[in-house]
C-alpha cells in the first residue's frame, strides 16, 4: 500500500492552503479603497476624453429583476449594438433583494442603472449617498417624451419620492394600478340562492353571505359552505377589503392613509366607519358566515377554498387576478360552473361604492452615485431609458423579444409564444421582460401592445366606470419605520375585534388611544405634512 | 436467539411505535409526490393527498426543461462531494491533536476555535474577504469558506477522545508518527462519527444557496438551490405588479412540488448508503485487532 | 549575593519552562502540523473579518465603510430595547419557547435512537430510520402549508382523530393556548429523526461484549439500557446538551415566521421576528450586529456555565 505517498500529497495540499491564506491576509487591508466589483466593468467608468461616434462602448452595470441567465441574450445584444454600450448584468433574487444588494453596495459595487422598488428604498439609499441626484428638470430635459406622459398621468409622481426636497429617481407609473380591487363570486351559487346578478349593496352582500352559509348553495345536502374567507395569515390588510370599501374607507394597511370628514389625514382603522365595519364583521364571524379558519388562510389556501367551493366570494383581486388566476383555477376544478366579477358595494346608507386601487404610483429607476460625475454615461442611460419607454421597436424588443420568434402580433397586441408567457422564463432565456424592459406594461403609448384584445375587453368590461379611491398619502412617510410595532398592534386588534376578544365600544376607543400613544399620533402628523407638501 | 415473552411484547411495542411515527413522518413526502404527479385541478383539492388521481408528468417536464437546472445539478454535486470530502479530511486533522490531553496549549487552541461559535464579523467583512481572495465566480467559493464547522469539529474531537489509546500506542511502537496514526488507525476506527459529520456536511452543501447568490454571478456556476428558489420562493409574491405572467399560477403548485422532489431525492438517497456505519458492533473487528 | 542567586534561579526556571515548552512542541510536531491548517483557516475566515463587530456600536454608512462609519455608542442597543413597546414580552416568549424546545425536543432524538437500537428486525429498522429523517429535508415554507391542512379544525386529519375520540376539535395554529405546543411538537416531528443520527453513531461505538457480559450476569433489557447503553453515550449527550444550551435565544425564527398569524402574535413574537420587523426597509447591519452580540454574550455565559456543571458531574466537557 502506498499510504506514505498519499500523505505527501495531503501535506502538499495543506501547504497550498497555507500560502493562499497568507496571500489573502495581505489583500485584506486595501479592501475599502478599491472600487467596483468587477475590474473590467470599472475601467470605462472613468470618463474618457474622446468624442467621436465610433468610440469605445460605454460600460453600464444594470440592476433589475427577472434577469437573463447568460450574458449574451438576444435582447442584451440588441441594446448593446443599438446604443453602443456594454452592459454588465447584476442579478439579485427578488426574495432576498435587500440582503444581497446591501452587501454589494457595502463593497462599493453600485450599479449604474439602479432599479428601486419603492420610495422607502429611495429614502434609505439617497440618505446613504448611494444614489446620483437626478433633478426633475434634468429628467424632463433628457427624457422629454416620457416626462410628458408622466405629467399627463399625475404630475405629483415627481414628488412622491423626493428626499428632503431633492429628486433621485425617474418615477415609473402603472396604468393598471388605477383599476379597482373587485370581488369575484361563484355565479352558480348565486343562481342557486336566487340571485341573477352579483350583489351591489352591502345589504345584498350580507344576504348572499348568509345564504351561501345556510342555503346549501352547492346542493350537496351538507352544511359545509361559508360566505367568505380572508388572508389573515399573510396579508391581513387585504382582508375584507370589499367591506371596508363599502363603509367608505381604505383597508387598514399600515402605510395607507385617507382624509376623514374634517379633511384631516387619518388611519382608516381608528375611524368611526371602521368601528361599524368591525361590528358587522364580528357579527358575521359569530354567525359563522365567515370561515373561522380565515386566521390561518394565506393566498394559496384562499384560492383553494374558493375553487373548491368552501367559500363563494373571493375578495382581494385586481381585474387580471380574476382573469388570470381566480377564474382559470375555478374553471379547472369546476368546468361546469360559472364565475362572475362583481362591483364595489354601495354603503349602509346608500352611498355609492368605490373600489380600492393602488394608484399610478409605482417603482423607480435611479442611477448609482458614480454616474453623477460622468455626464456621458448619464446621458447614455437617459437615452436608453427614453427609447425603452417611448420607442416602439426598443420597447417591444426589450419587453417581449423578437417578433415572429418570441411573440406574434394579433390586432396590435403582443401574444408571446407559450414558453415565454411567463416573463421570468422569458427573461432567463432571452432577456426580454422587466429586466431590460423597465417600462414593460408601464408606458401609455405602448399599452396597446401589452394587452391582446381579449384581455383589454375583459378589463374594460369589469373596471370601466367603477369609481376608485386610493392612499391619500402617496409620498414616503419615514416615521413609519421608527415604530415597527404599530402594524403588529393594529393587526392583532384587527383580529381581536372580529373574533370578539375586544368589544367594539369602549374596547375600540381604548385601541384608538393605544394606537395613537404607541407612535400613531406621530405617524399621522408626519403623514399630514407629507400630504401638505404634495398639494 | 429465542425471545422471551416479555421480549416479544417489547419488540411488538417498539415496532408499532416506530411504524406509527414513520407514518406521520412520511406523509409530507407522499403528499408532495402525489401533488407533483397531479393535474392542477387535483392539486387544488384540499385535504389529504396519498396518490395522484389523474397521473400526469407535465410538472416534471416543466421542472426539468430549464437548462439552468442541469448546471445547478453539476455544481451542487461538485460542492457536495468535494466540499464534504475536504471538510472531513481537514476537520479530522484538526480534531485529532485537540483530542490529546497533553497537547501543549491545548486549552488555548480549543478556546480559539470555540469562540468562533459565538462571534462573527458578519456578512460584509466576509464578503470583502472572499472577494479579495479571488474566489468570486469560482466553484471553490462553495468549499473553502465552509471548510470547517466548529460544531462538527467539537463532536469529532470528543469521539476521538473515546478511542482507547492502546490502539494508537501499538501503531506508534511500529514506528508510525502521529499523522500516519491518524489516517491508518484513528480514522478507520471512527467511521460512524465520520459518516455522521459527513452527512451533516453533505446536507449543508446540498441545501446551501446564499453563498451562490452573493458570490456567483456566472450562471453556469450557480447551484441547484438557486434555481429551486426562483421557482418556489419568487412565485409567492404574485402580488407584485405583473400581469401576463399570472397564468403560470394555475400549475404553480404542481411544478413547485415536482421541482422540490427533483432537488431533494438525490440527497435523501445518501442516508441508506451510510446506514451500514451506524450498526452496533461495527468496530468490534478493529477493536480486536 | 542572595538577590543575584534568586535572579539566576528565576532565569533558570523560566528557561527550563521554555525548554520544556519547546520540547513539548517538538514532541508534538506532527500534531501541531495537523492542527495548523485549521488554525490558519479560523484565523482567516473568522478572526480576520471580526473587525465587523464594531458595527454594533456604529451608525453604518455604506459609503464610509465599516471602519469609517461614525461611532454612536450604545444607540443600536437602545433602538432594539426601546423601539418595542414591550420588549420584555418578546424576551419572555423567546426564552419560554426555546425552553420548551430544549425540554421536549432535546431528549426526543435520544429516546428515538434508543428505541431504534432495541428493534431486532434489521430491515424494518433501517426503513423506519430512513423515513424518520425525511421531514428534515422539507423547509418550513413548504411544511407550513401542509401543517395548516393537516391541523385544520374542520378537515384536518389530526382533528378527525380528536373528534373520533370524542373531543372538541382544536385550532392548533389559530389559538393562543395551543400555538407554542404546536411549535414544539411540529419541530420535533420535523427534526427528531435527523437528530437521532449522532446518537446512532455513538451507539455504534458501544462494544457489544459489554452486553454479553451483562446478559451473563442476568441483567434485563432495562438494566442494560440503564447501566451500559446510557453511560456509554453519555459523553455525546453531554456535549450535545452544552452546545444546545448556547442556542437558548434562538427559538426557531424560520418556523415561527412561516407558521404564525396575527392572533398568536402575543405568544409567538420572538427576538428574531421582532428584529426582522425593525430591520425592514432599513440598513439593519448595526442593529443585527448589536442583537447578535447581545445573544452571544448570553450564549457564551450559558455554555461555559453548563460546561462547568457537566464537568462537575464527571463528564468530558468542551474544554
Amino acid at each position: 500500500m502506498s499510504k506514505p505517498k498519499t500523505l505527501v500529497a495531503k501535506l502538499a495540499l495543506v501547504l497550498a492552503i497555507l500560502m493562499l491564506a497568507a496571500a489573502c491576509a495581505n489583500a485584506e487591508k486595501n479592501t475599502n479603497e478599491t472600487n467596483e466589483g468587477n475590474p473590467p466593468a470599472d475601467e470605462s467608468s472613468n470618463p474618457s476624453g474622446g468624442s467621436s461616434q465610433d468610440e469605445e462602448p460605454i460600460q453600464i452595470s444594470w440592476l433589475s429583476w427577472n434577469g437573463p441567465e447568460g450574458d449574451d441574450s438576444p435582447v442584451q445584444q440588441y441594446l448593446e449594438e443599438r446604443f453602443n454600450v456594454k452592459i454588465k448584468n447584476v442579478r439579485l433574487e427578488r426574495a432576498q433583494w435587500q440582503q444581497q444588494l446591501n452587501i454589494k453596495l457595502a463593497a462599493k459595487e453600485i450599479p449604474d442603472v439602479f432599479w428601486l422598488w419603492s420610495s422607502e428604498e429611495i429614502d434609505m439609499y439617497a440618505k446613504q449617498g448611494v444614489l446620483a441626484e437626478l433633478p426633475v428638470d434634468l429628467i424632463k430635459e433628457k427624457m422629454p417624451r416620457y416626462s410628458e406622459d408622466v405629467d399627463q398621468g399625475d404630475p405629483n409622481l415627481w414628488k412622491y419620492a423626493l428626499v428632503e426636497g431633492e429628486s433621485y429617481a425617474i418615477p415609473l407609473y402603472w396604468p393598471d394600478g388605477q383599476t379597482p380591487f373587485l370581488p369575484g363570486y361563484n355565479e352558480s351559487w348565486l343562481k342557486a340562492i336566487g340571485y341573477d346578478h352579483p350583489p351591489t349593496t352591502l345589504e345584498e352582500f350580507e344576504d348572499v353571505l348568509y345564504k351561501f352559509r345556510n342555503d346549501d348553495p352547492d346542493g350537496n345536502g351538507v352544511k359545509d359552505t361559508y360566505g367568505m374567507t380572508a388572508r389573515a395569515k399573510d396579508a391581513l390588510p387585504q382582508a375584507f377589503n370589499v367591506v371596508f370599501n363599502a363603509f367608505g374607507i381604505v383597508p387598514p394597511y399600515d402605510n395607507m392613509f385617507f382624509y376623514d370628514q374634517e379633511d384631516n389625514i387619518t388611519f382608516s382603522m381608528i375611524t368611526e366607519e371602521a368601528r361599524q365595519a368591525f361590528k358587522l364583521l364580528h357579527k358575521w364571524y359569530e354567525d359563522g358566515v365567515i370561515d373561522p379558519e380565515f386566521i390561518t388562510t394565506d393566498y394559496t389556501k384562499m384560492r383553494q377554498d374558493f375553487a373548491n367551493g368552501r367559500v363563494g366570494v373571493i375578495d382581494p383581486g385586481l381585474w387580471y387576478h380574476h382573469q388570470n388566476v381566480f377564474e382559470p383555477e375555478f374553471k379547472a376544478v369546476n368546468p361546469e360552473q360559472d364565475y362572475v366579477v362583481g362591483q364595489p358595494l354601495n354603503g349602509p346608507n346608500g352611498e355609492p361604492g368605490k373600489g380600492l386601487s393602488y394608484g399610478l404610483k409605482n417603482n423607480y429607476i435611479g442611477m448609482g452615485i458614480q454616474v453623477e460625475g460622468d455626464t456621458k454615461k448619464r446621458d447614455k442611460i437617459f437615452e436608453i431609458l427614453e427609447a425603452l419607454a417611448t420607442d416602439e421597436e426598443t420597447y417591444l424588443m426589450a419587453s417581449y423579444g423578437r417578433e415572429g420568434i418570441d411573440y406574434t402580433m394579433e390586432d396590435g397586441g403582443v401574444v408571446p409564444i407559450p414558453e415565454y408567457v411567463d416573463s421570468q422564463v422569458r427573461g432567463a432565456e432571452i432577456g426580454a421582460g422587466p429586466y431590460y424592459g423597465l417600462f414593460m406594461t408601464k408606458s401609455f403609448p405602448m399599452l396597446k401592445h401589452d394587452l391582446p384584445k381579449v384581455k383589454s375587453d375583459y378589463k374594460s368590461n369589469v373596471t370601466e366606470g367603477v369609481p376608485t379611491f386610493s392612499n391619500a398619502v402617496m409620498g414616503n412617510v419615514p416615521e413609519l419605520a421608527a415604530y415597527p410595532d404599530l402594524k403588529k398592534l393594529s393587526d392583532s386588534y384587527f383580529m381581536k375585534f372580529i373574533l370578539g376578544e375586544v368589544d367594539l365600544d369602549k374596547g375600540f376607543d381604548d385601541f384608538v388611544e393605544l394606537w395613537k400613544k404607541s407612535g400613531g399620533q406621530e405617524v399621522l402628523e408626519a403623514a399630514g405634512e407629507v400630504a401638505q407638501s404634495l398639494n | 436467539m429465542a425471545m422471551t415473552t416479555g421480549e416479544k411484547w417489547f419488540q411488538g411495542f417498539a415496532v408499532v411505535l416506530s411504524a406509527s411515527l414513520s407514518l406521520a413522518m412520511i406523509y409530507p413526502f407522499i403528499h408532495m409526490i402525489s401533488i407533483s404527479l397531479s393535474t392542477p385541478a387535483e392539486a387544488l383539492r384540499p385535504g389529504i393527498h396519498l396518490y395522484p388521481r389523474e397521473l400526469t408528468l407535465d410538472a416534471y417536464q416543466k421542472a426539468l426543461t430549464s437548462n439552468g437546472m442541469w448546471y445547478g445539478f453539476q455544481n451542487t454535486i461538485f460542492r457536495t462531494v468535494v466540499g464534504t470530502f475536504l471538510s472531513l479530511v481537514f476537520m479530522s486533522m484538526a480534531a485529532y491533536p485537540l483530542s490529546k490531553k497533553d497537547l501543549p496549549d491545548r486549552n488555548f487552541f480549543m478556546m480559539f476555535i470555540i469562540m468562533t461559535m459565538f462571534f462573527s464579523g458578519g456578512l460584509i467583512p466576509t464578503y470583502l474577504l472572499v472577494k479579495n481572495l479571488g474566489l468570486f465566480d469560482s466553484r471553490w467559493v462553495y468549499v473553502i469558506p465552509v471548510l470547517f464547522n466548529t460544531f462538527s469539529l467539537i463532536i469529532l474531537r470528543n469521539f476521538f477522545m473515546e478511542i482507547p489509546s492502546e490502539l494508537e500506542d501499538s501503531a506508534k511502537i511500529d514506528g508510525a508518527n502521529d499523522i500516519r496514526t491518524l489516517f491508518s488507525i484513528v480514522i478507520p476506527l471512527s467511521k460512524p462519527i465520520l459518516a455522521t459529520v459527513g452527512l451533516w456536511s453533505a446536507v449543508m452543501h446540498w441545501n446551501a444557496w446564499f453563498d451562490a447568490l452573493i458570490y456567483v454571478q456566472d450562471q453556469s456556476k450557480v447551484v441547484l438551490q438557486v434555481f429551486i428558489r426562483r421557482l418556489i420562493v419568487e412565485n409567492q409574491d404574485l402580488e407584485i405588479m405583473k400581469m401576463m405572467d399570472d397564468q403560470k399560477s394555475l400549475n404553480a403548485e404542481t411544478v413547485k412540488a415536482a421541482v422540490l422532489m427533483v432537488a431533494t431525492l438525490p440527497i435523501l438517497l445518501l442516508y441508506p448508503f451510510l446506514q451500514k456505519y451506524f450498526i452496533q458492533g461495527i468496530l468490534v473487528g478493529s477493536l480486536k485487532g | 549575593m542572595a538577590t543575584d542567586r534568586i535572579a539566576t534561579k528565576g532565569r533558570q526556571l523560566i528557561q527550563t519552562h521554555f525548554r520544556n515548552r519547546i520540547a513539548a512542541y517538538v514532541k508534538y510536531k506532527y500534531m501541531i502540523l495537523l492542527l495548523l491548517p485549521g488554525l490558519i483557516w479560523y484565523g482567516v475566515f473568522f478572526y480576520a473579518p471580526l473587525y465587523g463587530i464594531q458595527l454594533a456600536f456604529k451608525d453604518f454608512r455604506i459609503m464610509d465603510g465599516i471602519t469609517g462609519s461614525p461611532w454612536i455608542g450604545l444607540d443600536n442597543f437602545r433602538t432594539i430595547f426601546r423601539a418595542s413597546s414591550d420588549f420584555s414580552t418578546i424576551l419572555k416568549n423567546t426564552v419560554l419557547i426555546s425552553f420548551y424546545h430544549i425540554l421536549f425536543g432535546f431528549p426526543a432524538p435520544i429516546i428515538l435512537a434508543l428505541l431504534f437500537n432495541e428493534i431486532r428486525f434489521k430491515v424494518f429498522k433501517r426503513i423506519t430510520q430512513t423515513i424518520s429523517y425525511l421531514p428534515h429535508f422539507l423547509s418550513w415554507v413548504v411544511l407550513s402549508g401542509l401543517l395548516i391542512t393537516i391541523l385544520s379544525p374542520s378537515s384536518g386529519i389530526v382533528n378527525e382523530l380528536i373528534k373520533a375520540l370524542g373531543f372538541e376539535p382544536i385550532y392548533f395554529l389559530g389559538d393562543q393556548r395551543y400555538f407554542r405546543f404546536t411549535l414544539v411538537i411540529s419541530a420535533i416531528w420535523k427534526e427528531v429523526g435527523w437528530g437521532t443520527i449522532i446518537y446512532l453513531a455513538a451507539l455504534a461505538s458501544v462494544n457489544p461484549h459489554l452486553y454479553e457480559a451483562a446478559v451473563v450476569d442476568g441483567a434485563g433489557r432495562w438494566k442494560q439500557t440503564w447501566h451500559i447503553t446510557l453511560p456509554m453515550i453519555m459523553p455525546t449527550i453531554a456535549i450535545m446538551f452544552i452546545l444546545r444550551i448556547g442556542g437558548i435565544l434562538d427559538a426557531g425564527f424560520d418556523q415561527i415566521l412561516n407558521l404564525y398569524n396575527p392572533v398568536v402574535y402575543e405568544v409567538a413574537d420572538i427576538i428574531d421576528t421582532y428584529i426582522y420587523r425593525v430591520g425592514i426597509g432599513q440598513l439593519q447591519y448595526g442593529i443585527t450586529t448589536a442583537i447578535g452580540l447581545f445573544k452571544n454574550a448570553i450564549a457564551i455565559t450559558l455554555v461555559l456555565g453548563t460546561n462547568y456543571i457537566v464537568k462537575k458531574l464527571g463528564q468530558e466537557g468542551l474544554i
